[in-house]
């Protein structure tokens, strides 16, 4: 066989390859996930007695619960055309009031404190589902103002990004509303569902769990459901899914309330991992929660993105900050490195993207 | 064809804009398998006289039959349910998603719902939007295409597509041809065809007037918010042409005034 046959042939059989293929070869997701895997074995090389310890797996599946729950929230409003840049504030405020409503009631939240008088705790699980909520009407309000009054999504989010940070350390006066060690509420972000025994049992937090969950509900909403298609609809052609009957803003809404639970979800799971509502937790998170859809796949003008790609994308970044901990590379480093990631992932999304129009 | 009931008949329809009075009482009817082609120049009213009849807009006077009985179209949901489908300019299409996602966007076909949720059945769908692309006989490899990676042509035969795809009894296409290539040209215009001799009533609003010639059956002018010719196609190309654009620029009026004093003056 000569050399111009080799080639011929390589390239009929590249070409089978790719007509043939099963449809996961096509996806998205598999050169980020190829990625994921590289990073993974070359920290793994790098620290092979830490980086796969069970305590190390723990602490990387805590900041991708962190960074992925933002995420979704945020995928599903960039898939909109739109944009949450509250998240991050928002953690630090339901975060408080989470801690403020367990432990003090509602009578110690300022606005609130003329009308109660009670300062009675509020049950525990009672104030995760008004914190819950209180994330799900904030979400609301910006969806309120992005679709009926026509505010850009970056500046109603940018003005509850500020307001909410100022609630948070208004509420608390500044300084954070501590847990007792023995308080239960601890459990759901310390807590770790156990697997296998002795000192190699696999621990997966709680978070992790509580991630695992959210993104296979908003994966099956995203691809299974009408609700779903029509939220890729409006960020693909808004004026098209009007046209065809579909209720755009209330789209639009549902997408902002669900980043605003999703926040909120967040900001109570850090308050409990970190024992204490904190005025000043979750300082540019929605920043490296939007870099995680991006790096995941997730197109800024909207139309794109899938919660398994925004999950990798948080993988990557959580595997990468922990193997540089591990490397001991100075934290100023770390951040330049992962700015590097971001614009290398979104220049070679770009390029990918115009070569295959 | 006089003896048959219009499928639409649209009567004395007026709608105005603050003071500019868009449509002064225009009388238009289609039948079935007719091709109808709508023609007048920028703001003689032909898009606002469809946008009534599709829903976008409510007439200030004047109204609508269909298949001889009186209709109320207050909303595109209203219009869809009388058998009208529009197929808009700038195909209307969103591009991120697929062929048979596009068919049935806000129509998905539903096999089960949770609350709000409601799960599609994609397989169902694609079927149906395969068997729509063959019956059309339009040339596009899967329905699992993304819109964004076909062609203007393509593009454009899935957004006629999908109006039809619901029994849809009146297409109404606003220059449907406009922004096509000569070969893309050819393939819609087939389409259209297709839809007449599928007993469909087509009404085809186009600045190409040889576009009009070559499938329309009969031609309504619109100047100034009102109807200036009702007419047959026929005779040359060349000929057709210039009657058309005498009708268009107000050189002539078959239902002006003076016409029909002189009418009435012939009679008598």
């Amino acid at each position: 066989m000569d050399i111009q046959d080799a080639v011929g042939n390589r390239s009929t059989m590249l070409r089978r390859l790719k007509t043939r293929s099963p449809d996961f070869l096509h996806a998205r997701e598999l050169p980020i996930a190829i990625v994921f895997l590289a990073i993974c074995v070359f920290f793994w090389q790098e620290k092979p007695d830490v980086f796969l310890r069970p305590a190390n797996l723990a602490i990387i599946m805590r900041f991708i619960a962190t960074f992925g729950l933002l995420a979704i929230g945020e995928l599903l409003v960039i898939i909109t055309g739109g944009i949450d840049l509250s998240v991050g504030s928002m953690t630090a405020l339901t975060g408080v009031l989470v801690a403020t409503l367990i432990l003090k009631g509602i009578g110690a939240v300022p606005p609130f404190d003329r009308l109660f008088d009670s300062t009675s705790p509020i049950p525990m699980l009672l104030s995760i589902i008004i914190v819950l909520a209180f994330g799900g009407l904030i979400g609301l309000w910006h969806g309120l103002f992005v679709t009926k009054l026509r505010i850009p999504p970056f500046i109603i989010t940018l003005g509850t990004w500020l307001m909410a940070r100022g609630a948070a350390a208004y509420i608390t006066r500044g300084y954070p509303v501590v847990f007792p060690s023995d308080s239960s509420f601890l459990n759901l972000g310390q807590g770790t569902l156990v697997l296998g025994d002795g000192k190699n049992a696999l621990q997966i937090p709680n978070m992790f769990i509580v991630l695992v969950a959210a993104a296979l509900l908003v994966a099956f909403i995203l691809n299974a459901t009408t609700l779903g298609r029509h939220i890729y609809a409006v960020g693909g052609n808004i004026e098209a899914a009007r046209v065809s009957g579909i209720n755009v803003d209330r789209v639009r809404m549902f997408s902002y309330a669900s980043s605003g639970v999703l926040g909120a979800l967040v900001g109570i799971l850090l308050a409990s991992r970190l024992g204490q509502g904190t005025p000043t937790v979750g300082t540019a998170y929605e920043l490296w929660a939007i870099a995680a859809t991006v790096i995941g796949g997730t197109s800024l003008f909207g139309g794109e993105g899938t919660v398994l790609g925004v999950i990798l994308g948080a993988a990557i970044m959580g595997v990468m900050q922990n193997g540089m901990v591990l490397l001991n590379v100075s934290s100023y480093l770390q951040e330049i490195v992962l700015g590097v990631v971001l614009v290398i992932a979104v220049t070679w999304d770009m390029w990918r993207r115009r070569r295959s129009v | 064809m006089a003896e048959r009931t219009p499928f639409v008949e649209m009567q004395n329809i007026k709608k105005h804009f603050g003071a500019v009075q868009a449509l002064r009482g225009v009388d238009l009817e289609v039948y079935r398998g007719e091709v109808l082609g709508l023609v007048g120049d920028n703001a003689a009213g032909k898009s606002t006289l469809m946008k009534v009849l599709s829903g976008a807009y409510l007439p200030d006077e004047g109204q609508i039959l269909i298949d001889g009985k009186r209709v109320h179209i207050a909303s595109p949901e209203d219009s869809r349910r009388q058998g009208i489908e529009m197929v808009y300019q700038d195909f209307a299409l969103a591009n991120n998603l697929d062929v048979a996602a596009n068919v049935f966007l806000g129509r998905e076909v539903v096999r089960w719902q949770v609350g709000p949720l409601r799960v599609m059945n994609k397989r169902v769908m694609e079927d149906h939007a395969r068997n729509l692309i063959d019956r059309l006989k339009i040339d596009i490899n899967s329905v699992r295409l993304k819109v964004e990676n076909l062609s203007g042509g393509q593009r454009q035969a899935v957004a006629i597509g999908r109006a039809i795809a619901f029994d849809a009894k009146v297409v109404i296409m606003d220059e449907p041809t406009a922004a096509l290539s000569v070969a893309a040209i050819g393939k819609v215009l087939d389409l259209i065809r297709e839809l007449k001799a599928q007993d469909c009533a087509v009404i085809l609003i186009s600045h190409r007037l040889e576009d009009v010639y070559e499938v329309g059956d009969r031609v309504v002018v619109l100047r100034q918010g009102r109807k200036v010719a009702d007419r047959p196609v026929s005779g040359d190309l060349h000929k057709f042409r210039e009657e058309i654009v005498a009708y268009m620029v107000g050189a002539k009026d078959d239902f002006g005034l003076e016409t029909v004093q002189s009418t009435i003056a012939e009679r008598s």
